[in-house]
């Protein structure tokens, strides 16, 4: 009885910590900021940039970076990177959208600087884009054979790839979003909330402005859309990573996961390769983990891998693209993610 | 006519379905003799109908609305223009 | 008027049949729809079948020769082999699932389809696209 009570307790304060504090001067703009993205950025237009691109490096550099824009919900990433390479588009351009879209997705980069701390997004970006290198050469010269004799037929998609006025929305988000954490780095709750409001009110008034209404009203709905269907599943997993954090005993954390070893990285990369965490969810879990004694090489391992595969992801891969494409990739992204928390843990400490 | 509505299954394509059955409820079309809609979720149906993200909205082989909802008002003025 | 072939090198090819039904000519418009940038062009099949020096040469310098056919019978495909032209690609609309019919009220969807299984089959690499056929 006790521990049931001890773990439900666990779950109520993880709410309390990591989403009552939070969903003012964080989740709020985060969501406007992803719905945001989809609506001022042409996602076909990348696209289409990507498919025309001669075959390695200048496709993977629009690849890695695109895939910060194109897949902000993590069900359209599948569809993309498989529509992509069956029109055409390079190997290892198409199997770093499927590993940079998860890994690196902008609502989980936000939530997890927010939650962890800055250091941790941009060693979690950096890994991710290396990473993505190194998956992309690894895909593209072990079928370096079938690439040679591939067309790619991908048109130009119409449009500009982006719309100036919304870019500086954007950009005005960012700030926004940055500037409680920022300004107020000492000093109870309610002024962040103050220079929250302040922000608030400017964004407003920007967007009433200078945005045309349609515009405005699209962007509302893809960002109420991310608060609708992705902020009930943060509540749940929150809830879940509090039970568990409850349950799970530390001296077992620190023994497999404490430090910045060879062992543990590749522990903490195992259990993010196998286990699905649904967005920014493995944010509050990884810090949970560290609390009781993770160390930040196999945090950093585990930040990367939880989102970016998944047991159901291999299998999706191996239906799309293939058992063989699978086979490769899946172990790629286990050993890199080894090695980027064990270098990454002595680089962090 | 051949509605199909592609997607994973993910909430956005169920919210698209929707608004293609509404449409032509709307319009008073009989669902399943004069019109059928079907959700295709297969990846691989998916980019055989050109479509990249989704949700999207193929109409009779064409490929009329991709990687957002469209409103019910949207696929009727589509509906229309096809008849 | 050019009374000599226009016909450049490019890296695919495509010969669509003469199409004399609805197939056949969804064959040629599909072609025709994807004809746009320098890679992917429609060539005259005819041509082939006249033993056309430059048309021949072109054809084999080619890095995929794609045949689309109307229908089984395969007029295209066979015209190229007795040529003694690999093809690389061959999509054929009958297949694909549209019934023939000698009249010719063209469903745009249809010629979209036929575009689509092309591209497709550009994008696989050519032994596997051979292991299909």
């Amino acid at each position: 009885m006790p521990l049931v009570v001890d773990a439900l307790m666990g779950g109520l304060n993880a709410l309390k910590e990591y989403i009552a504090l939070h969903v003012l001067t964080c989740l709020i703009p985060a969501f406007l900021l992803a719905g945001g993205i989809i609506t001022f950025i042409s996602r076909e237009t990348i696209l289409g940039y990507l498919g025309a691109a001669a075959r390695k490096l200048s496709s993977f550099g629009i690849a890695a970076g695109g895939s910060f824009f194109v897949a902000a919900c993590s069900c359209t990433v599948i569809p993309v990177a498989s529509g992509i390479y069956h029109g055409g588009a390079g190997i290892g351009a198409a199997f770093i959208i499927l590993w940079v879209a998860p890994a690196a997705n902008i609502l989980a980069l936000i939530y997890t600087g927010q939650i962890i701390g800055a250091h941790m997004v941009l060693a979690r970006i950096i890994s991710a884009l290396l990473m993505s290198l190194a998956v992309g050469l690894v895909m593209a010269y072990s079928f370096h054979r079938e690439e040679k004799n591939r067309v790619s037929t991908i048109q130009m998609r119409g449009g500009p790839l982006m719309d100036k006025k919304g870019v500086a929305l954007l950009l005005l988000l960012v700030a926004w979003l940055l500037a409680p954490s920022y300004l107020v780095t000492q000093g109870p709750y309610w002024q962040k909330v103050v220079v929250w409001a302040v922000g608030l009110v400017i964004v407003a008034l920007y967007s009433g402005k200078v945005i045309n209404r349609e515009k405005t009203k699209d962007w509302l709905r893809e960002s109420w859309w991310f608060v609708r269907v992705i902020f009930p599943l943060l509540l749940a997993g929150v809830f879940v990573v509090g039970i568990i954090g409850a349950l799970l005993p530390s001296s077992w954390v620190a023994a497999w996961l404490g430090g910045a070893g060879l062992r543990q990285s590749f522990l903490a990369t195992m259990i993010g390769a196998i286990t699905y965490f649904a967005t920014m969810t493995e944010a509050p879990f990884v810090h949970t983990l560290m609390n009781l004694g993770m160390g930040k090489g196999p945090a950093l391992a585990l930040l990367l891998t939880g989102p970016g595969i998944s047991l159901p992801n291999w299998l999706a891969v191996a239906r799309v693209f293939g058992v063989k494409k699978a086979l490769v990739y899946v172990p790629t992204i286990i050993v890199l993610g080894t090695l980027v928390g064990w270098i990454g843990g002595f680089i962090l400490d | 006519m051949n509605i199909e509505v592609c997607g994973m299954g993910c909430p956005k394509c169920q919210a698209t379905e929707k608004n293609a059955l509404q449409a032509i409820k709307e319009l008073g079309m009989k669902l399943g003799e004069e019109v059928t809609v079907i959700e295709v979720k297969d990846v691989k149906q998916i980019s055989a109908r050109g479509v990249l993200i989704t949700p999207a909205v193929v109409i009779d082989g064409m490929k009329v609305c991709e990687g957002r909802i469209p409103s019910a008002a949207e696929v009727k003025k589509w509906i229309k223009t096809k008849k | 008027m050019a009374d000599r072939c226009a016909c450049e090198a490019s890296e695919v090819l495509l010969f669509p049949c003469s199409g004399g039904s609805n197939c056949g000519q969804i064959a040629n418009q599909a072609a025709v729809q994807l004809t746009g940038d320098n890679v992917v062009r429609i060539c005259c099949l005819a041509g082939i079948g006249a033993h056309e020096s430059v048309m021949l040469d072109t054809a084999r310098a080619a890095k995929r020769v794609v045949a689309i056919d109307g229908c089984q019978v395969a007029c295209a495909r066979k015209t190229m082999e007795h040529a003694g032209i690999p093809v690389t690609d061959w999509v054929c609309v009958t297949k694909a699932g549209i019934v023939k019919a000698h009249e010719f009220e063209l469903a745009p969807g249809e010629i979209t389809l036929i575009s689509q299984l092309v591209r497709e089959s550009l994008a696989r690499p050519i032994e596997e696209r051979q292991r299909l056929i």
